[in-house]
């Protein structure tokens, strides 16, 4: 190499974690489809989970404190955002592969495995913040607005800041699986479909093993692990919030394995 | 300095590149041709490990590419100018790959500006036409400002200023010191750009010459151009010459030089309106070695 008319030499130093990081990170700012999907998550989250609180507020509604229960409904909307934030994950790995542009992404970093770790660390971290601050805040407007018809909703109750950010730490485990899931089937389609099997598909099928079986198993399932870390007081038959979480961590790391090896055996 | 050992691919029963061996030099400008399916592209994408070789190894001024800390630096890559997410501007697109190296926000509104992309820098690539992707994919390649540029049919879809640009561009680069490796099937560009010649035919190497060599193999054949043609083919009809009328008036004729020509045309008192030697193109070399190699042939409409 030598020296250059066209430019003064950038530094060379090379590939580093937190470039590739700053790099996936940019990837996601970069596009306006991921503000979007922000918007449609607030939609989903604060909108559905206030909006029994409001009618309660408005007069609209009757609620006994049994109804309202110690979460005053602010994960209510938790389940339409599994899908967001599964697609989101899906899509930012099989959107590499519809473009082409994973051909210029592994031409910058040959190595592929940070790219795959840390797209699921920034789509991982950044849903999860984002359910954080939207869950912790649903539940705020409605103590808010239950206060106002004089039911207490506090914080400090048990198992009430738990299940709240243990849905945040779900949200954000699931859609780092499904960067994992995109990687390894490549299409969107596929891979949304895979990730939908995984949430409801397989506890279907525990439903139709012997019941012996099916309760020593389902509660390992994702879905139902989510469940576990989700809820102020252990249910029956379901795992703690935190061998749910050991649980959910655990199908993440194997997702996320699985992806780096195929994605580095693979011809790009 | 750019090193092809032994390397070997298949796609199942398919080889698409066979034990191919060579070296593209550092200094002056490399064109790689071939026929469609001549494994040009898998070479390509072997060198800069986004496919794997089942056998033998790429070697990069010594290194194997997975190997580097620093890829862009070393070498940049234009493999297919339609790869890039078609709704990221092609600013965020240059940013995002220069992320990955701390190559500096400055760099990146360099390239823009060097090849020509100023104004549609905040716009979606998706609405580009083939021209503004591969000068975008061109961007790209340069950003880590690397020795080695590697650039698959670059001129594809370009405009005759764009492609002059390209040519000048990528002169100017090996005249520096830097190894440019390009494909085309554009032979009269190829012929104006590159100084050395690659040239594969299904997967294997079928020759590695410098233009001169290439341009130079085949004999240069004399266009004559007389009202009375038959005349002198009838001199020239010992057997040893090719005599070709291609119209009532000319005639090409190889196995001679042209001062000969002269000699016979005034010995005789044949009128000759124009004696000229043909120069043997790029593409007439090229077609006259590729022809037994070309994976999809057209049907010829008559044996030449």
């Amino acid at each position: 190499m030598t020296a250059t008319a066209l430019s003064p030499r950038t530094r060379t130093i090379g590939i580093s974690w937190n470039r590739v990081l700053a790099a996936e990170g940019r990837k996601q700012t970069s596009l306006r489809s991921t503000w979007w999907t922000l918007a449609l998550l607030i939609l989903t989250i604060a909108g559905s989970g206030v909006i029994t609180a409001l009618g309660v507020y408005l007069g609209q509604l009757d609620a006994t404190a049994e109804d309202i229960g110690p979460l005053g409904g602010a994960l209510a909307g938790i389940s339409a955002a599994e899908i967001i934030v599964l697609v989101i994950g899906v899509l930012a790995a099989t959107g590499e592969y519809a473009s082409g542009v994973v051909h210029s992404t592994f031409t910058a970093v040959p190595a592929r495995t940070p790219v795959v770790l840390a797209k699921a660390g920034v789509v991982g971290a950044s849903v999860l913040a984002a359910s954080a601050v939207l869950i912790v805040g649903t539940f705020g407007i409605n103590w808010i607005l239950y206060s106002g018809q004089a039911y207490d909703l506090p914080i400090t109750g048990p198992g009430v800041l738990r299940s709240l950010i243990g849905a945040a730490v779900f949200l954000g485990l699931f859609a780092t699986i499904g960067t994992a899931m995109g990687w390894l089937l490549r299409s969107t389609a596929g891979a949304v479909g895979a990730m939908l099997g995984l949430l409801f598909g397989l506890p279907i099928i525990g439903l139709m093993i012997p019941d012996t079986y099916a309760a020593a198993i389902t509660r390992f399932l994702p879905a139902n692990a989510g469940s576990a870390m989700m809820e102020p007081m252990q249910a029956p038959g379901m795992l703690s919030a935190w061998a749910g979480l050991a649980v959910m961590l655990g199908w993440t790391a194997a997702f996320v394995v699985a992806a780096i090896l195929v994605v580095r055996r693979r011809d790009a | 300095m750019l090193e092809i050992q032994n390397v070997t691919k298949r796609y199942g029963r398919q080889t698409a590149v066979d034990d191919l061996s060579f070296t593209v030099k550092p200094g002056i400008v490399t064109g790689f041709l071939g026929p469609n399916g001549a494994g040009k592209s898998t070479t390509m994408r072997m060198i800069v490990g986004l496919t794997r070789p089942d056998s033998g190894q790429v070697l990069i001024g010594g290194k194997r590419y997975e190997s580097m800390r620093a890829p862009l630096h070393e070498v940049g890559a234009l493999l297919d100018a339609k790869a890039v997410h078609p709704r990221r501007s092609a600013y965020q697109h240059l940013a995002v790959l220069a992320a990955t190296h701390g190559i500096g926000r400055r760099r990146v509104e360099d390239v823009i500006d060097m090849v020509g992309l100023r104004s549609v820098a905040h716009r979606k690539p998706g609405g580009f036409s083939l021209g503004m992707s591969q000068r975008l994919g061109i961007a790209a390649a340069l950003l880590g400002d690397p020795g080695v540029i590697m650039l698959d049919e670059p001129v594809n879809g370009l405009d005759p200023e764009g492609i002059r640009w390209v040519r000048e561009f990528l002169r100017a680069l090996a005249a520096e010191g830097r190894t440019v490796f390009l494909s085309s099937h554009l032979m009269s560009e190829m012929a104006q750009t590159a100084d050395q010649l690659v040239i594969l035919g299904k997967g294997k190497l079928i020759a590695d010459v410098s233009m001169s060599t290439m341009v130079g193999s085949t004999t240069p054949s004399i266009r004559v151009r007389t009202p009375q043609p038959e005349r002198l083919i009838a001199l020239l009809a010992d057997g040893s010459v090719t005599v070709e009328s291609t119209d009532h008036q000319t005639v090409l004729v190889t196995g001679y030089r042209t001062e000969q020509i002269a000699q016979l045309t005034a010995e005789h008192q044949i009128p000759v309106y124009e004696l000229s030697r043909v120069q043997t193109s790029l593409e007439d070399a090229y077609l006259a070695l590729t022809e037994h190699d070309v994976e999809y042939a057209s049907l010829q409409r008559s044996a030449a």
